[in-house]
């Protein structure tokens, strides 16, 4: 399990460190003269002649190789010094750090929600196996795969919002405001889950030791409330990790749509206003959480399966 | 051949008529895309123009069928590459293993944790939006659900006496995989295929939508959505439409997605299986 | 009151619209104390019986007119809470795949802790006693550590004895037993098998145990029940039915039990001649890390020419690993192999062994023939694509090469048309063997090659292969489990044990004066099941065998098991 989890974590660990250098290359793939861009994220004056520009480069290192510049980028990005936005002239991190919490209560969410669903939904439709009840989640479920996000966003804004005035169009103020996000965000999630638990619970329902478990005297619902429900909901786990990745980047169009000032705005922004340092911030910090999450369902998973746990022991 | 059950059927018609009609956009439209009339702009569904028109007066209709090509075919180009790229690699991790294996796993553990979007918003950050960032974006981590399902099927087909048998026969690593592993792997990357086609075909909606996809004066179903979006209220129409296309093309798509995926396993369970014995030997 | 288990004239079918029938008329009894065997083919009812006692039918199946009590309790109208209280309580159940029979994500002790309170109240310390205390029972050395293991750390064996306590935890009256020991070797089969009957004469317990196999429970069963065909075919006293069955299907099924075991004089001993084959030190690690047992551990073995090697081990001996080495799909850790494949005089263009294609001189036939193919080609395809690879030879030439190694196997060219699902097992595998014929080898291996036949076929198969080594001077390793098969065949025996060779010795010296106490074991194990006792040693043990099986079995039937010739 240790093991297990060391590689695992060593793997995403390179993976950050590598999206990190990725980004850290943007000012200098990105058309026009990296230096000036560069030295545009470190100070706060607007116009800089030429000479300053030969002094702050000389100052900053900017003639250094590579790699120093990397190493020195890095350490300066993990004490939280991202240096200024281009547009608003402050420092990144003090976007950043706010937005980050928006993102994450706005993914944590959808997830809770998406896998309340999808459990509800999922061992009812499992229980049901080829009556109507089962044959309605899973078309639905179906469809809603299809569903593009932001098609169904601006159809509910018009009910809701526009219509019958019961909800907030958009922005991120009070507790109604999160309904119509975390609704839409939810959809396409809850409904991979569902299917993800239907499928779980049919493959725990056949198996063998459950016919065992009531040669042993158990009833039906004891059976499934102990041997079927918790091995059917194990794969939710697994979806779940990867899961929050795919939030992560579907709430970069929700934000944007619900004029939510998360961090898939700010990235949104960063990118549409050639905001290099914005851009990078961003970037960093969503991957970083992408793997941070991703890395914690994983050990979730596998303290929930004796098998994992015991043969990485 | 056993009959396909109604809904997939159905599905397969409206795909096929939707293709179609994009694929001669040219000959059925009733108007130039780009056509503009501001004296009949926002107007509903008339004989005129059946679908309506935008805040320009240009017919939806001729542009959904304009706009479709672009959509069409870049989820369609996104679905060959990936599938292309993550079979070699799957199949190569499953009979290479060792290091090899290792790596690619641990690259897609790495992608897996890549939100999509967030991709796409960095290389278009890096390359300027258009054709060759998004279909990179789509790319670089839309091959890995066809890798892993690759590798496990060729892992499963690779533990099968008859790969052996083919070695100890000493046939060649390329032709066991050619004969013998990927006729196995046919089916279920096919459903997969279809299955991430209908999500690409959402991904690029989504990207044009924001923005980084088509870039003006060239539109595509997504970028229509976005324009019609401050009109919405005046003309539900004009936003209705290019997202009931996305949606239905999805939908469909997915249908026989599934159905192709669930035949091919099914299939592949048939062919495990020994027949009843015959009776002498 | 009638006392044990009492079915009679039960009817089971397939619900509408396939409705067949699926039992037709099931009457037998389990007296309390009584060992009973319930004997039959696959698909001739057993299970369905076993299952329709447990009120566990699958939905498709229903029950018709009969009944099945219970100490006087109706089990076909019982209630649903009563039917609860009686499995598990009254009825312990074992089964053929115990691992899978276990909830992956509980430990044993979890498992034992549910019938306990279930069916006798104990939580808590009493409980955790009692599980130790079963544990014990089922002969386990440190049963604590059993309770805290999950399923997938034991092995099959263990697992049934971890079963057998977890059937026994709710003190029932009656032992269902269907085909537990079919999936373990003869050592562990046994070992079940002594446990079982410790229980059912220490508590009184009725045991139904169906299997396939009547060599099985005929040291043990007090009575034999045939089935056949969804009917009970012939019953009686274990010693009649075995002794002297009346029916064919009893007949058949006592014949494929009592398996090949008299060499044919035309194979011949090998003169003496020099080694083909040599392995020298041969080490062959698959895990890695500490502790991680080698798969062969510095084996040095060689094959001379014209000879037939047995090699006999169980599962997990490293007798694969052997056979793949010896093909070069692996290659070795440590030592050498050393291959003088081609023939010493060079010409041979009789298609015999050793003209093969070069790297393909060693071939390998497996155990699971209908695994052998691709399913999705033609078996023309199949046996037609490693002969492509020889640029010299045209389509035509290849046809009546394959044509004609199809018919030294015994077989219709016509078939080459069908898809392997479309074969009998035993088609298949005379088919794996034309395909490795085709290319010529000078060395046949043969790795469980017939363990998945049945008993006829596999006779079949054994002397096909007995006539190609004459004809065609081919040498011959035969990898297997079973001693009829490595007797039957062999000039000398080779065991593997662990990874490690731990006797080499010719077949007849082996059967007589096994050395080495695994080989010891083995030949031990197979006396206790008078079809597999083949050698003649064995004869000295009967007495004790009968009589261990309290005269169950007659004497003289045993003999005549062992000493008779079977076709």
């Amino acid at each position: 399990m240790m093991l297990f989890l060391a590689r695992r974590t060593a793997a995403l660990v390179v993976a950050v460190l590598l999206a990190s250098f990725v980004v850290f290359l943007i000012p200098y793939v990105t058309p026009g003269d990296p230096v000036r861009k560069i030295i545009r994220s470190r100070v706060a004056g607007d116009a800089i002649d030429d000479s300053a520009v030969q002094a702050l480069s000389a100052q900053l290192g900017l003639q250094d190789p590579l790699w120093t510049q990397y190493l020195r980028w890095l350490g300066r990005f993990a004490s939280g010094d991202m240096g200024l936005s281009y547009t608003s002239r402050t420092p990144v991190v003090d976007q950043v750090l706010p937005a980050l919490w928006v993102t994450l209560s706005l993914v944590v969410m959808t997830l809770a929600v998406a896998a309340l669903i999808a459990v509800i939904l999922g061992i009812a439709a499992a229980l049901n196996e080829g009556r109507a009840a089962d044959k309605a989640i899973t078309a639905v479920s179906q469809a809603f795969i299809a569903m593009p996000e932001y098609w169904l966003a601006p159809m509910l804004v018009l009910v809701f919002a526009l219509e019958l005035s019961v909800l907030p169009s958009a922005g991120w103020e009070g507790p109604t405001s999160a309904v119509l996000p975390v609704a839409v965000l939810a959809l396409r999630p809850a409904s991979h889950f569902t299917s993800a638990v239907r499928e779980g619970m049919l493959d725990a329902l056949g198996a063998e030791h459950v016919t065992a478990a009531r040669g042993r005297g158990l009833s039906y619902f004891h059976t499934v409330r102990k041997h079927v429900i918790p091995n059917g909901l194990l794969p939710l786990t697994t979806l779940a990790a990867v899961w929050f990745a795919g939030l992560l980047g579907g709430s970069v169009i929700i934000e944007v749509i619900f004029a939510i000032p998360g961090m898939g705005r700010l990235l949104f922004d960063g990118v549409l206003n050639s905001d290099i340092p914005l851009a990078q911030g961003a970037v960093v910090v969503v991957v970083g959480l992408a793997v941070l999450l991703t890395t914690a369902a994983d050990l979730v998973h596998g303290l929930l399966n004796p098998q994992v746990r015991l043969r990485h022991a | 051949m056993r009959k396909l059950p109604l809904h997939i059927r159905l599905a397969a018609c409206i795909l096929a008529v939707v293709v179609l009609s994009v694929a001669l956009a040219g000959w059925i439209a009733p108007y130039p895309p780009a056509e503009q009339d501001l004296a009949s702009r926002l107007s509903a569904p008339t004989a005129t123009h059946w679908l309506g028109t935008d805040h320009l007066g240009r017919d939806t209709l001729s542009r959904l069928l304009d706009g479709g090509r672009f959509s069409l075919t870049i989820a369609a180009l996104a679905t060959v590459l990936t599938a292309v790229i993550g079979t070699a690699i799957g199949v190569l991790s499953a009979r290479r293993r060792g290091w090899l294996d290792e790596f690619f796993t641990r690259t897609n553990d790495i992608l897996l944790a890549m939100p999509e979007m967030v991709v796409a918003l960095f290389l278009v950050a890096a390359l300027g939006a258009g054709y060759p960032a998004l279909l990179l974006a789509l790319t670089v981590t839309g091959w890995t659900p066809f890798a892993r399902l690759a590798r496990a099927l060729a892992y499963d087909v690779s533990a099968r006496g008859f790969i052996e048998a083919a070695r100890v026969l000493g046939c060649s690593p390329w032709f066991t995989v050619r004969r013998h592993i990927l006729p196995h792997l046919a089916g279920p990357l096919l459903g997969q295929a279809t299955l991430r086609f209908g999500q690409f075909l959402i991904s690029v909606g989504a990207l044009s939508y924001l923005g980084l996809g088509v870039q003006p004066p060239q539109s595509d179903w997504g970028s229509m959505l976005a324009a019609a979006q401050p009109y919405a209220v005046r003309s539900p129409m004009t936003i209705l439409a290019p997202g009931l296309v996305i949606f239905t093309v999805a939908l469909c798509v997915t249908l026989i997605g599934q159905h192709l995926a669930r035949m091919s396993s099914s299939r592949l369970l048939l062919a495990t299986a020994p027949a009843p014995e015959a009776t002498h030997a | 009151m009638p006392e044990g288990l009492l079915i009679e004239d039960l009817h089971l079918s397939v619900r509408a619209p396939a409705s067949r029938p699926v039992l037709s008329g099931v009457g037998l009894s389990v007296a309390p104390g009584e060992f009973v065997a319930l004997v039959g083919a696959s698909g001739s009812g057993k299970t369905m019986t076993a299952l329709a006692v447990l009120g566990l039918l699958p939905p498709q199946i229903q029950a018709g007119s009969g009944s099945i009590s219970l100490g006087g309790t109706d089990l076909l109208r019982a209630s649903g809470a009563e039917l609860n209280r009686l499995r598990g309580g009254r009825i312990g159940m074992l089964y053929q795949q115990p691992k899978r029979m276990f909830n992956p994500r509980m430990t044993i002790g979890s498992h034992l802790a549910e019938p306990l309170k279930l069916h006798r109240g104990l939580r808590g310390r009493q409980a955790r006693e009692q599980a130790l205390g079963l544990l014990a029972d089922a002969g386990f050395d440190d049963p604590a550590r059993i309770a805290r293991s999950y399923p997938h750390q034991l092995s099959g064996g263990m697992a049934q004895r971890a079963m057998l306590a977890v059937a026994m935890a709710g003190q029932p009256e009656l032992l269902l037993a269907d085909e537990p020991t079919s999936a373990l070797d003869k050592v562990l089969e046994r070992q079940i098998l002594e446990l079982i009957d410790n229980q059912r004469r220490r508590h009184g317990l009725g045991v139904l145990y169906i299997t396939h196999d009547l060599a099985t429970v005929s040291a043990f069963a007090d009575r034999v029940v045939v089935m056949d065909a969804g009917c009970v075919q012939e019953e009686g006293p274990a010693r009649t039915v075995l002794g002297a069955p009346r029916t064919a299907c009893a007949r058949e099924l006592l014949e494929a039990c009592a398996l090949t075991r008299r060499r044919i004089a035309a194979a011949g001993e090998p003169g003496p001649s020099r080694d083909i084959l040599a392995l020298h030190g041969v080490t062959k690690r698959f895990a890695k890390g500490r502790g991680a047992r080698p798969a062969l551990d510095n084996v040095s073995l060689s094959l001379r020419e014209g000879e037939i090697l047995g090699v006999l081990g169980q599962s997990g001996s490293g007798k694969s690993t052997l056979a793949r080495l010896l093909v070069d799909v692996e290659a070795p850790d440590r030592g050498s192999i050393a291959r003088t494949l081609s023939k010493a005089d060079g010409k041979n263009d009789d298609g015999g062994a050793g003209s093969g294609v070069p790297g393909t001189e060693v071939q390998l036939v497996f155990q699971e023939p209908h695994d052998a193919f691709d399913p999705r080609m033609k078996l023309f395809a199949s046996l037609e694509a490693p002969l492509r690879r020889q640029r010299t030879c045209t389509a035509d030439e290849r046809r009546d090469r394959i044509h004609q190694a199809v018919r030294d196997v015994e077989l219709e060219p016509g078939m080459l048309d069908r898809y392997p699902s479309q074969c009998s097992g035993g088609q298949l595998q005379r088919l794996t063997i034309a395909r490795a014929l085709l290319l010529g080898p000078a060395v046949l291996i043969c790795d469980e090659a017939t363990s998945a036949l049945d008993a006829v076929t596999q006779r079949k198969v054994l002397d096909l292969l007995l006539r190609l080594h004459r004809d065609r001077r081919l040498s011959l390793i035969m990898i297997s489990h079973d001693m009829n098969v490595i007797r039957y065949m062999s000039h000398r025996v080779a065991v593997l044990y662990q990874g490690a060779l731990v006797e080499l010795a010719g077949t007849a010296d082996f059967f007589a004066n096994p050395q080495h106490r695994h080989s010891k074991e083995l030949v031990a194990a197979a006396r206790a099941h008078p079809t597999a006792c083949a050698a003649p040693v064995a004869c000295s043990d009967l007495a004790a065998c009968a009589h261990r099986g309290s005269g169950r079995l007659g004497t003289t039937r045993l003999l005549e098991l062992v000493t008779s010739p079977d076709s």
